[in-house]
């Protein structure tokens, strides 16, 4: 058996998990992005220069994802990325949100940003994602595994950076505490949204490829966050509210309209150009 | 907020040399600005992270040199001896 093309898979079981890949790599993908809007912006030089960084390093992870995906759906990894119709992403809701000041060329600016919202959502992205890693680690598909077990290696590093600023904010004298703890409680259903499935989950499960459901990473999400609020002086939301869902069936807000066209804008001009 | 002084260490059997510096809030922030910014493409093997202020500066002319003349330490004055070692030599093997 070649290695590549992993264990033979039915045609539904396939497709299914090209799908699957394909929502994990766009979530890395739309927080890589919007993370990337940073570079300029962020606190301080030095962390403009990290928090560029880790955006990248998403990026690279949503090529990785979207590669694997690709062999399985039969489709070129940047046209995977770039070239699909603007409601078939399948990321959660809560990462395609501006967070960054934005320059608008036709003077519709959007000042300031909200540094607190975008170090609540990479950080609590990240702990989801680590145990969404730990998951993939054990999906019955050889090819997925090397590239799982590297992107976590990368991701210890973006978790200690996460943890620094969420305990020096959550902690912090000012308004700093205030800040976090608003752009926690607002972002709160939409970061209770990444748990939503992919479509296909439960065939890939009930066939035995993939060990178990995003839903059930939430009670371990949860008791996570709840020992990082203590650390950080903050206090845990209201656990019970109704999740932000529908992104993984491409149902989407503005934020979306507004990322989907810039992140496009070059590549639709000469769908066809070679990079 | 606390400047930091990064040392990197770029070959095994090299000193860490001063790269340069970066301002953190924190020993751990620090580590990781060093990193992005002094081996973003791999270049340590492994960095010091100082904070400036754990640094005993030595600066002081008076103390660093002498202000009296003492060239008699400085290892230049074994030339000399050199020179008459071999003078006298040459001096011995005439009388011989």
């Amino acid at each position: 058996m070649n290695v590549r093309s992993g264990p033979e898979l039915s045609e539904p079981l396939r497709l299914a998990l090209g799908r699957y890949l394909t929502t994990v790599a766009d979530d890395e993908l739309v927080i890589g992005y919007r993370d990337s809007e940073w570079t300029a912006a962020a606190p301080m030089v030095e962390e403009d220069v990290a928090f560029s960084s880790l955006a990248q390093d998403e990026i690279g992870h949503a090529r990785l994802y979207y590669t694997l995906a690709g062999e399985l759906l039969g489709e070129d990894p940047d046209r995977l990325a770039l070239l699909r119709p603007e409601d078939q992403y399948w990321h959660a809701p809560v990462l395609e949100e501006p967070a960054a000041p934005r320059y608008d060329p036709s003077g519709n600016h959007r000042a300031g940003g909200s540094w607190a919202k975008a170090v609540v959502r990479r950080y609590l992205y990240d702990l989801f994602d680590d145990l969404r890693t730990e998951l993939l680690l054990a999906v019955r598909y050889p090819p997925l595994t090397g590239a799982v077990e590297k992107i976590r290696r990368e991701e210890q590093y973006h978790l200690r950076h996460g943890a620094a600023w969420f305990e020096m904010l959550g902690n912090g004298a000012g308004d700093a505490h205030e800040r976090l703890q608003t752009a926690l409680s607002d972002s709160w259903p939409g970061l209770l949204g990444l748990f939503e499935p992919p479509k296909g989950e439960a065939a890939l499960i009930d066939a035995g490829v993939v060990p178990g459901s995003w839903n059930l990473l939430r009670d371990g999400w949860l008791g996570l966050v709840r020992d990082r609020c203590r650390a950080s002086g903050l206090h845990l939301p209201e656990t019970g509210v109704e999740p932000e869902t529908g992104g993984r069936l491409g149902v989407h807000g503005s934020g979306w309209v507004e990322l989907y066209h810039d992140m496009t804008m070059v590549r639709r001009l000469e769908p066809d150009a070679a990079w | 907020m606390a400047v930091y002084e990064v040392f990197r260490q770029e070959e095994l059997h090299e000193p860490p040399a001063h790269a340069g510096s970066v301002e953190a809030p924190n020993d751990e922030l620090a580590a990781q600005y060093a990193r992005e910014v002094y081996s973003r493409r791999g270049e340590a093997l492994r960095l010091w992270v100082v904070p400036r202020l754990a640094i005993t500066q030595v600066e002081d002319p008076d103390f660093l040199n002498s202000p009296i003349e003492r060239d008699y330490r400085m290892g230049q004055g074994y030339r000399i001896t050199v020179a008459k070692r071999r003078q006298l030599r040459s001096t011995e093997g005439t009388a011989s």
